[in-house]
């Protein structure tokens, strides 16, 4: 009777110590990621994937590039925030079915302009240079394109803690930042043209940028 | 004949001293109100949109054309030099601007990067002391100004010159009488003159096809570009984080 437990414990321990051993490792990587996977993973990810792109671009071609791209990209990028940001004023104004729209088309779009400018490889490389906290809890991860034989491109990325992971809601490309370009550019088509011309040119764009 | 011409660069370095004068007075005297970093105000919108479809159709016409044939037709280390030529041609607008915005470690290098390249970078076309590690800077007037404190004004389209802002406009006869090429008084300046024009419009190429082909309104898409990209100049690159601030929506 005394030994008979012994067995049984032994057999239970066998089966929890690798148990134990993952729960303390996924607790330990917790940890030292502080929660959530680091903004500067969400960019290190997109960019890996670009460059693979890049790579292969030319036997994926513009389809196989969007496929490839579209997963990574949806996943990288706040796009119901960038949606709100880019129309401004306009948003509130718009029924819920039409802030749906806008957001998939953008999504696309963004897709798209990816596919299409990401086209060949010669050389580019990433470089990661800082990542500085921002007001309001974003953060800013700065980094570089360097190109061979061409000055490099600087591309700051904002990001915000959005349901547990870290999100980009802009580019900043050599200063120039895409949220404010795109605000400015699609504003002044939904001052004069109205929401649905603003479909109709995106989706027109979508398509351009798949044939060229 | 040497005694004329003489006469001729005293003249105009005359000419310097006033244009530097006279933009010096100004920004003395104008007290622009403060602008909304995120806003560009436009108030001649009208206006600009009329020179943007003037520039659009001297660029489509002929400016264009022009670029790409000598894209196609150079190979791309001599148009790098062609660059490189131009560039250190109005060089001592970088280290004249140095000094007036106070950088003065900055002012000597760019003076070295001169010297260094229009002689041992033969004149400019080889870009001897960015191999060095002294990479090229950009400032100009405009830059000078707002780092003096002066707000940018209102957005100017200017035909032939393209996007501006009122300050910024100061930056076309201040970087006239900085170039090298403005006290030169040749046959060739003219032919230089005209073949700057086609490298100025070949470095922009790629830019204009960005725009070309994401724009939906590329005049706006132009004038938010300018704004922000000279707003990174007068932050030497490094300006304060947009933080999109004025962006988010108003609850």
């Amino acid at each position: 009777m005394k030994n008979e437990p012994a067995p049984l414990r032994r057999s239970l321990e066998r089966s929890i110590s690798p148990l134990l051993a993952l729960l303390l490792v996924t607790a330990f990587s917790v940890t030292a990621r502080g929660g959530t996977a680091a903004p500067s993973e969400t960019v290190d990810r997109l960019h890996a994937s670009l460059v693979e792109v890049m790579k292969s671009a030319d036997s994926l071609k513009f389809s196989g590039r969007r496929e490839r791209l579209s997963p990574v990209i949806t996943g990288s990028f706040d796009f119901p925030f960038i949606a709100k940001i880019v129309l401004g004023r306009y948003w509130d104004d718009l029924s819920d079915s039409d802030k749906a729209r806008m957001i998939e088309t953008f999504t696309e779009l963004t897709v798209a302009t990816y596919a299409s400018r990401f086209d060949g490889y010669s050389g580019e490389n990433f470089r990661q240079a800082e990542v500085q906290p921002m007001n309001r809890g974003r953060m800013l991860v700065r980094t570089e394109l360097d190109r061979p034989g061409k000055e490099p491109v600087r591309l700051d990325y904002v990001l915000q803690e959005e349901g547990g992971k870290w999100l980009i809601v802009n580019v900043v490309a050599n200063g120039v930042s895409d949220l404010s370009l795109k605000r400015a550019d699609y504003g002044s088509i939904m001052k004069s043209e109205g929401f649905e011309s603003l479909i109709i040119r995106l989706r027109s764009q979508i398509s351009e940028l798949g044939g060229g | 004949m040497a005694a004329s011409r003489n006469i001729g660069a005293i003249k105009k370095l005359t000419l310097a001293l006033v244009v530097f004068g006279a933009a010096g007075l100004l920004s003395a005297c104008a007290s622009a109100p403060a602008v909304d970093s995120t806003e560009t105000p436009d108030p001649y919108e009208d206006w600009n949109r009329k020179f943007y479809a003037f520039n659009d159709a001297l660029d489509k016409a002929i400016l264009a054309p022009v670029a790409h044939a000598y894209i196609e037709i150079t190979p791309a280390p001599m148009r790098t030099g062609v660059h490189n030529f131009f560039d250190n041609l109005s060089y001592p607008g970088v280290f004249i601007n140095d000094f007036l915005q106070g950088k003065i470690e900055q002012g000597f290098e760019d003076i070295g990067r001169f010297i260094f390249n229009s002689t041992f970078g033969l004149g400019g076309l080889i870009d001897f002391a960015g191999g060095l590690g002294f990479s090229r800077n950009e400032e100009d007037f405009g830059q000078t100004l707002a780092v003096w404190g002066m707000e940018s004004g209102f957005y100017l389209d200017l035909p032939f010159f393209g996007p501006n802002t009122a300050r910024d406009t100061t930056s076309i006869p201040a970087g006239m009488v900085t170039d090298v090429l403005f006290y030169v008084e040749s046959a060739i300046t003219f032919p230089l003159g005209l073949l700057r024009i086609v490298d100025k419009r070949a470095s922009l190429d790629s830019a204009i096809k960005v725009r070309d082909k994401t724009a939906l309104d590329p005049y706006v898409f132009q004038r938010e570009a300018y704004v922000q990209k000279r707003r990174f100049l007068i932050h030497d690159g490094n300006p304060p984080p947009d933080d999109l601030q004025g962006l988010e929506p108003i609850r």
